[in-house]
Parts: C-alpha cells; structure tokens; sequence
C-alpha cells in the first residue's frame, strides 16, 4: 500500500517538478530522472528542442497556466546568448559556456536571476508559485501533519527541498512563508475544534495524541523549510520557523484549552493510572516547553515532571519529608500495593502502555 | 568501528562519493534531510535509497563543494577554485572561468547550506569576482558575502565602477523599485571614514623635517588636529608625478585626482593619476587627451572637467565609469591665471586673462546642457585666485585683486591675503577677511571641516614670512584661526581634505 502510493508520489513530483524547473537541464529530459526511470504518467515530448522551455512542459500544466507572459512560447529564437553570466564574458566564454550548458539560455528574460543555473534559468511568477509550487507545499504539510508520528514518510525530502529552495531564490519567501503560517494556523485551529468535542474521559489523551503529532510533524516541517528559515526569517525577520510554528500551537491551541485541560490533569493525577505517566510526563513538558509561565497553575503537577521547579528542600523540614513519604507509602499499601513488587499493578488494571503515546515521547520535543 | 560511512551522491549520471560524517557535519541540508525521517533518510536495509540523488545543481560546483566537505571544511590558504593554482594561461580567460566556475559553486553550497564554505567566501573577494559574487550573494539571499561585496567595491570604488559588468548589474530590473542604486550606495559609502588634511609636494629635509621619519623625506603628508602635528602618509607620490607642476587637482568619490601639469623641461603632460585613500594606493588612469597645464580641474556630478589650460580653451570630461575622457563644449577664449571650482552643480570660471584682456566675466558651466554662459560681469578683476564653494556660496581666496572705477580701496598692496565670497543666487559680493601681512598668491587651500586652510605652495629657507602663509579660515566664525605651522619645507605643495579609513578598521 505505502510502496504503490510512494510510486505515485514520486512520479507526480517528478513530473511536475522536473518540467517546471529544470526542463532547461541538459538535452536529456529523461535523464535525470534516471536511478528510478519510471516514465511519467502524462508522456512529455522527451526530446523537445531545448530552448522551447515550455513546449518540453506537459500539456496539462501548460493548459492551466496559460501562455506565460514574457517567455517564447512560439518557435524557438535563434540561440543567443543572454543573461548577465553571458554579458559578464566575452564572446569566447559564451562558447564555452554553451558548450557545458548544451541547452542555451533561453533568450526570454531581463531579470537578473538569469544565468547558467539550472535552478533559476526559468523565471518563478507568482502565479507559478500559487499554482504549481504552493499546491506541492501544500500536499507535503498536509501529509506531514495528518500522519501518526514515526510512520514512513514516502515524502522525497530532497524534491520538497528544492521546491522551497526556487521559491526562495526567485523571491517568494515571504509569500510562502505566509502561506504557510497560514496553513498551520488552520490545521491548529480544526485540530481544536476536534478536541473541543472531545468527551472528558478521552481529553487528556486526545490532547496528548494532538500535540505529539504536531510536534512529530515539525520534526519533518522544519527541516523541509531551513532555506528559507536561514535566508528569509532568521535574516530578514529575525526570528526561527521552529520557535515561530511551536507557538502557533500554543496560541491556537494550548491556550485555548489550557483552563480545561489543567482541572482534569489534576484530577487524573490524584487518581493513580487514570492517565498512562508517560501521557501525562508528555503533557506537562509539553506545556512546560509551550510557556514555563503555566507552572503557576500547578507547581506541584509540574515539579513531578520538571527538576527546579519547587524551592529546594530545606533541612530543617527533613522530618517532615519523612512523614509525607511514609503516609504515601501506607495510602499505596492500603490500595493494594505491595512494597518492593514492581511486577503486578492495580488488581484489575489492564491498562497498558499506549504505543502511540510512547513513540511520541520517544521523538521527544527540542 | 568500521571504517567511515560513505554516502554515494548522484547528480545526473555521476556518482560522488563523501563521508556521511563530515556530510552531516558541514552540509545543513544533509543534516536536515538525515533528521527529517523522509525517504532518503533511511537507511538502504530501511528500503531507503541506494544514492542521494541531486538534481539542478553543476557537476563542477557540486564537485569543488563535496571536495570541500570531503577535505573536512575550511583549510588554510583555500583558494577559489582550483584554477588559481594553474599557471599559465591568459590571466582574462582565467578571470572568465572563474565567474561561471564562481556561481556554480555558490549554487551548491547555498544549496547544500555549507556554511562553512560561505563563509570562507568572505575573504575570497577580488575585483575579478565581487560583482559576481555580489549578484550570487543577492540570488541567494547570503547577506554576509553580500556586504563584503559591498566592502570591497567602496574601497575599490572606481576600479570596480569602470567595469562593463558593473552597469549590467546596476542596469538590472532587479533591484526594488525605490531602492537607492548600488552606484549611490557605493558613493555615500566611501564618504565615510576620518576627514583629514592631507598635504602632498616636493619636501625638502633638514631640522624642520616632519617628525618621524628618516631617510628620504616622504611626499605625502597627513595632519593630525588633536596633536597639531604633520606625519607622513605611507606612500608617495608615484615617480612620474615627481617635479611635475602646474597639474591640475580635484577630489572624486574621496580619490585625489592629479592631472596634466608640465615637467621641469617644460615638456606639457596628459597623463591622469588618482590617490586612493582606501588602500593608500595611487592608480594612473586614462590620460586626457589634450596635454594642458595651468589649468583648472573641477569635480562636478560625479564627473572630472579639465577646464582650459595653457593657451588651450578646450574642456575635457572624464567620467570614471568608462575612465575616458572626452571633449566637451570649449570655454569661449583660452584664459591664462583664472580659476574654477563647482558650485550647486555648475562651474564658475572667473578671473584671470583673456588673450587679449582681462576677463571680467563669471562664465558659468552646465554640465547637463554642455554649454557655457556669461553669468555675470563684474567691476572688479582679480586673477591667481584659489576658489571653494559651500552650498551656494563661492569663496575667492587671495589671488591679485584690482578695482576698475572709482571705488578703489585705498593703497593697500594688490595681493594682499583677502577671502571674499560670491554668492550664486544672489549675485552679492562680500569682502569678508584680509590678513595684511600676508601675499595672496602662490597658495594652496582645501575646504575642511569648517574652514578653509590656506598655504604656501613654496616655502624654503629663503621664503619671505609673508610668503609663508600657513592659516586656517573659519567659515562660520568668520575669523582667522591657528594653523600650525607647517614644519618642512618644500615645492610645489598642494594641500587637500580626505577621508582617511578609521584607524579602527587597519
């Protein structure tokens, strides 16, 4: 099921991908598609002249964009070298050129991020963006969001990548980085909705699920965006996508439950096992990590989980501790617990691990 | 442990193999795709893939950045591509290989997020790369590369501005409208640093030799205000500069400009230097086409005017962009002892004699219109004047004055030191500073800070003290003020006001 669908993925990614961006690359359409050579689905003339960039563009893409204001759509113009790599040689590195780039530059822009490069041959209009690169985006998060934690993700990181990485480079970061802040920010928002309608007993692990997956998801998100985390928000905005998309969760999530949720951990912990301790360990440091200021709320249930978080012990009340840890002891002996007998639980109790809610902390929060 | 594992990355239809190790630990987008649990983060026995496959990238860049990781990053003396090591070859083919060479490493490693390598490209910086390396560093967004480029082209303003690419790059659509252009940019940028007097001529040594120096007296001065003291420049006037007079000298985008003049032979010269305070180095540009001396340089729009000469009336332009020089529309009557200077960009000519006469008319320049007009004549001749303007104002300085008509001032010696301004709007002259002990001829003057300082071109032994003029003109006081004594003597000195580098920055 996963192989046939990672199949179709990467076909579709591939044909897009390719005859978007690099239909310039090389003579050979079909070669760099080569270690895995499934043909693509819709059969793109393969062996288009090379400067007609958008006739090597299959027809369906082609249909939907439209004509392309600015780029030859026609027969192709006699090769002429162009660009400012070109007009930043003479004549005798223009052939020289030509001869490593088999395929010439198309004679068709102004703009300034025409050169040899393979990448940013092809000018990226914002409507390309909206409706081509956006839209694979798009699928990616959606897929990354929505998965459980530590499943496969059939998901090529080096397509995604480069798809950021033009985007970027052709000027579109603050778009995407809009578009996506916007995705999220929707996501989160249905994501609480959902947990709204929770009944109360299925709250604290639905919760628990949410944030694992969302924090599972960032684990894939970040790594997808760092080009533009390193060249647009840390350089232009001053700011990390990491820190920026934990606290989208906070905000649109986590506060607005913060007073629901807070009760109902409190009762489940004076409650033995209501809660597995590893969901309820996952909560708290999740929260601790969403805002340390929710300690406040309950510096006990936090402490349990959070060194430091309590004052430090003092001598002087050493007897006391003492006397509190032997009244525990004796309450948890009168509820069935044997001193020393680790192997056996609450008689009765067949509550075990949840393997989703243990592969979540497993993957952890950075 | 075994030995290291090794990641097999394809691009098209080659295979490069590198550690995974120091893959993971010099390349960002290996570390993030390795992290990100996708596709090829697994491992082959996972069902990961067999190779990494690259896509878009050159072979020779990607190839230059994965010898770099392989090498374990940064090692002493890298240099840009291989081809530096090359001997032989036409230095211009290099220079071409070397830009395509230059982007296609670039795209790899902004790819790849090398930052090690990025930053390395820092101190890569040559006039044979920075526009390149400027565009790249714009494409994809490395402000650190970006503003060494910048760095690197307002120290090597006019080198870097004379380049065809430059205009290419500058000429591009590219930039944002409003933005301030690269070439404005560039040009604030080098009027930044510490305005100092710089003092250049023949000087001569003996016990009032500038301190400290020994051996061959240096030619190139520079005064320190705080201590009141002259020390030499490390440089000096180029060889062929020595002994030339009558040059003609302005200031460009903070470079001191030398031009023409006449040799002891009195053999007239064309050639064109510029001293570049950036790099304490001077560069021979290209020679005017008339050879001229006793004549005027001005400074106007970002342009050079050589503004007629001896029995010459032609006015050449120099515009450092193309570093030619070209005629423009002649003055009316070649003028002997005049003098020029810019003001509210235009310049005024005024002074001096005509072939047959005195002149008695301020002609005014247009630069853009490339035409002269009589702006005003006036009732009073003076010639052998040095001139400076500050906004709208010109300030005539010494020089020899004589009044026609019958306001004539009294008996006071023609050349009396005098300062007066004209002001352009208005037309008015104002008679504003004499010192009665001083000559006002043979003197070299240089508006700066908030004064003009005014001296002696020649001063030797036998110099009569009221041909050692060494004063300081407050603009705004109106007054004359202490300058000290220059302490050598010498010929044919020329004093000016440049930006000299924070001393913070050597």
């Amino acid at each position: 099921m996963e192989e046939s669908m990672e199949e179709e993925e990467g076909g579709s990614y591939d044909a897009m991908m390719d005859d978007q961006n690099h239909n310039n690359w090389e003579t050979a359409v079909d070669g760099f598609r080569q270690p895995p050579p499934p043909p693509p689905s819709i059969p793109a003339p393969v062996r288009e002249p090379p400067r007609g960039q958008l006739l090597a563009v299959p027809a369906v893409s082609v249909d939907r964009k439209g004509p392309k204001e600015g780029l030859p759509l026609g027969p192709p113009p006699p090769p002429e070298p162009n660009g400012v790599i070109m007009m930043l040689k003479s004549c005798d590195a223009a052939a020289a050129v030509a001869k490593a780039v088999p395929a010439p530059t198309p004679s068709s822009t102004i703009n300034i991020n025409t050169s040899t490069s393979k990448f940013l041959m092809n000018v990226i209009t914002i409507e390309d963006y909206k409706s081509t690169y956006w839209p694979k985006l798009d699928g990616a998060i959606d897929q990354l969001l929505t998965q459980s934690p530590g499943d496969y993700i059939p998901i090529s990181y080096e397509q995604i990548y480069s798809c950021v990485y033009k985007c970027v480079c052709q000027q579109h970061s603050e778009q995407m980085y809009s578009d996506l802040i916007k995705k999220i920010t929707n996501h989160l928002e249905r994501v609480s909705k959902e947990l709204q309608a929770s009944p109360p007993d299925l709250y604290i692990e639905r919760f628990n699920i949410a944030l694992g997956q969302y924090m599972g998801a960032l684990q894939s998100i970040v790594p997808l965006f760092i080009y533009m985390n390193k060249f647009y928000i840390e350089t232009k905005l001053n700011r990390d996508l990491k820190d920026d998309l934990i606290k989208l969760f906070t905000e649109h999530v986590a506060e607005k439950h913060i007073y629901s949720l807070m009760p109902l951990l409190l009762e489940a912990q004076s409650t033995p096992f209501q809660v597995t301790p590893s969901t309820m360990a996952n909560i708290v440091k999740g929260l601790y990590t969403l805002r340390p200021e929710w300690v406040q709320m309950a510096p006990a249930l936090f402490s349990k989980f959070i060194p430091n978080i309590l004052p430090p012990a003092v001598e002087s009340e050493l007897s006391e501790y003492a006397a509190q840890d032997q009244k525990l002891q004796r309450e948890l002996i009168q509820n069935g617990f044997m001193r020393g007998d680790q192997s056996r639980k609450r008689a009765g109790d067949e509550l075990a691990y949840n393997s989703s809610s243990a592969c979540a902390s497993s993957r952890g929060y950075r | 442990m075994s030995a290291e594992e090794m990641v097999q990355i394809r691009l098209e239809d080659r295979c490069y193999a590198v550690s995974k190790r120091k893959l993971i630990e010099q390349s960002d987008y290996f570390r993030a795709l390795y992290r990100s649990g996708m596709r090829e983060a697994r491992g082959q026995e996972a069902g990961g893939p067999e190779v990494q496959q690259l896509r878009g990238l050159s072979a020779p860049g990607l190839r230059l950045v994965l010898d770099f990781i392989n090498a374990g990053g940064a090692r002493e003396g890298w240099l840009l591509g291989p081809r530096g090591e090359k001997a032989g070859g036409a230095a211009e083919e290099e220079e071409m290989d070397e830009v395509s060479l230059l982007s296609e490493l670039v795209e790899a490693a902004s790819f790849l997020q090398v930052t090690s390598l990025l930053q390395l490209l820092l101190s890569q910086v040559r006039l044979t790369n920075c526009l390149e390396l400027y565009r790249l560093a714009q494409v994809y967004g490395l402000p650190d590369l970006q503003e060494a480029c910048l760095r690197f082209m307002v120290v090597h303003f006019h080198e870097v501005l004379c380049k065809p690419q430059f205009h290419l790059l500058v000429g591009s659509p590219a930039q944002a409208p409003g933005d301030v252009s690269l070439k404005q940019r560039l040009r604030e940028a080098r009027m930044t640093g510490t305005p100092v007097l710089v003092a250049l001529g023949d000087f001569l040594g003996g016990p009032l030799a500038p301190h400290p120096y020994q051996g061959e007296p240096p030619s190139m001065l520079r005064y320190e205000e705080m201590t009141e003291r002259w020390f030499p420049l490390a440089n000096n006037l180029p060889p062929d500069l020595v002994n030339v007079r009558g040059y003609g000298s302005a200031i460009l985008d903070n470079y001191l400009f030398i031009v023409g003049g006449y040799r002891i032979t009195s053999q007239e010269i064309s050639a064109a230097h510029s001293y570049n305070p950036s790099t304490n180095e001077w560069l021979q540009v290209a020679s005017m086409n008339q050879k001229r001396s006793n004549f005027k340089l001005v400074a106007v729009n970002s342009k050079l005017y050589a503004i007629g000469g001896q029995a010459v009336s032609n006015v050449e332009c120099y515009n450092p962009e193309q570093d030619a020089w070209n005629f423009v529309a002649p003055l009316p009557n070649p003028l002997a002892e005049f003098s020029a200077c810019e003001c509210k960009g235009k310049v005024y000519v005024i002074g001096g004699y005509t072939t047959r006469d005195r002149n008695m008319n301020i002609l005014q320049y247009c630069p853009s219109s490339d035409v002269w007009t009589l702006f005003e004549t006036c009732d009073v001749h003076i010639r052998k004047q040095q001139m400076v303007s500050v906004e709208e104002i010109i300030y005539i300085v010494g020089g020899c004055l004589h009044e026609l008509g019958p306001n004539r001032r009294g008996s006071q010696s023609e050349d009396m030191l005098a300062v007066q301004s004209y002001n352009t709007v208005t037309r008015q002259w104002l008679y504003l500073k004499e010192n009665t002990s001083k000559s006002g001829l043979n003197l070299t003057c240089a508006l700066h800070n908030d004064g003009i300082y005014i001296m002696s071109r020649d001063v030797t032994l036998s110099t009569s003290l009221e041909h050692r003029v060494f004063l300081k003109y407050n603009i705004f006081s109106d007054s004359w003020e202490a300058f000290r004594r220059f302490p050598a003597f010498g010929h044919n000195l020329l004093v000016s006001s440049l930006y000299l580098p924070n001393k913070t920055e050597t």
